[in-house]
């Protein structure tokens, strides 16, 4: 679903890609300072408490390594998350080649987020996030990006590699548990 | 806990809504609704309550901006891809023809069927007439005939000692594929001419 001010994101978007493709590296800077922060904020809460820095810095750095082959198919912003969603994924693969599994068990999201906890100071924050870290991986996908982001089911869909009707039941079935976890506590 | 809403689409939509991804007119009448309706007035609470406890430190722009390549890199980085490609395709080009110049026998030059496959020089043996039909005949198995080659029995017509003597007669034969270079000292690119002695 385009919707003007999506367009004008993503115009805004191509306008700064074209700048870079020109030499001006300050056209870098924005893009990076417009899309930072959700990247960092679907990396935190896809449970990747440490590296989230360079989880988002491998993401642009692959991004603008591929910006010549980038056909504006999805918005900049659809095709960074898909980037970085990849990037979480395969971060997890080799964490479970190497060890015991590390999503977040009940008990441990609070301590997982602790440094968090101190920017945020909220007993409410602390416990929505476990709520959230309770979520199976794709369910908490699919929620942070349309709850945090206000993401469209096709794009989330293309970013976690699965359909518009999944990624709707996900999104309804994770909000009824966070909600029925949060009047339980 | 409070029961949710049974309008699914308008649930649907609230999170774009509070994110302001709605046309006007969807948005407008997201915005009646949520007024009127307190389970999603609630809901539209809790979505911002998780948007806000999901924030995440800002990420060090600098040092992302630094990491990153410049349009040059990736241009000169396509050249010298483009020239390791042409360079790849020449020298595979390269070995391609020498490969073919090496294999090919003399009896290539002339062509026929019976080159396809590499030959056996017979040394030593009294010649034999050949059993290799004429390629300019097309023939079949079950055409009549083509068992009778003339003076030569097929092999299920042998008798015993015809097929002894047969196969001693074969083990005589010294056979050397006639592609391949008698001996190693020879270059790669060899004198044909020698081989058509």
């Amino acid at each position: 679903m385009d919707v003007p001010a999506k367009q004008d994101e993503a115009a805004i978007d191509a306008a700064l890609i074209e700048r870079w493709k020109a030499g001006d590296q300050r056209a870098a800077t924005e893009i990076v300072s417009r899309h930072a922060p959700a990247l960092a904020r679907f990396a935190s809460s896809s449970g990747e408490r440490d590296g989230v820095d360079e989880l988002v810095q491998d993401t642009f750095v692959r991004a603008f390594n591929a910006l010549d082959s980038f056909r504006s198919d999805s918005s900049l912003r659809t095709w960074l998350f898909t980037i970085l969603h990849r990037l979480v994924l395969d971060r997890k693969r080799s964490e479970r080649r190497r060890g015991p599994s590390v999503e977040l068990e009940e008990g441990h999201a609070v301590q997982g987020y602790d440094a968090l906890d101190a920017l945020v100071a909220e007993e409410t924050a602390a416990r929505v996030r476990q709520a959230v870290s309770r979520l199976s991986p794709l369910q908490r996908d699919v929620f942070v990006l349309r709850v945090t982001e206000g993401m469209a089911y096709a794009d989330i869909a293309t970013t976690v590699g699965s359909t518009e009707g999944a990624c709707r039941v996900h999104y309804h079935n994770a909000m009824r548990a966070v909600k029925e976890f949060l009047d339980d506590a | 806990m409070m029961r949710d809403c049974e309008d699914g689409l308008m649930r649907d939509r609230l999170p774009l809504w509070v994110h302001g991804a709605l046309p006007s007119d969807e948005a407008g009448a997201v915005a009646a609704h949520v007024a009127g309706c307190e389970a999603c007035a609630a809901e539209v609470a809790l979505i911002r309550r998780i948007a806000g406890s999901l924030a995440a430190p800002m990420p060090d722009v600098a040092r992302i901006v630094a990491a990153l390549p410049t349009a040059a890199d990736l241009r000169a980085r396509a050249a010298r891809t483009r020239r390791f490609r042409f360079a790849a395709a020449a020298s595979v080009l390269l070995v391609a023809s020498a490969a073919v110049v090496t294999l090919r026998s003399p009896r290539d030059v002339g062509g026929g069927r019976a080159d396809a496959a590499p030959q056996l020089a017979v040394r030593a043996e009294p010649a034999m007439p050949s059993i290799v039909p004429d390629e300019s005949v097309t023939v079949t198995l079950d055409e009549p005939g083509v068992h009778d080659v003339p003076g030569f029995p097929t092999v299920s017509e042998l008798s015993d000692d015809q097929l002894r003597e047969l196969i001693v007669s074969l083990q005589q034969i010294e056979a050397l594929p006639s592609a391949q270079p008698a001996a190693p000292s020879h270059s790669l690119v060899h004198d044909t001419s020698e081989d058509d002695l």
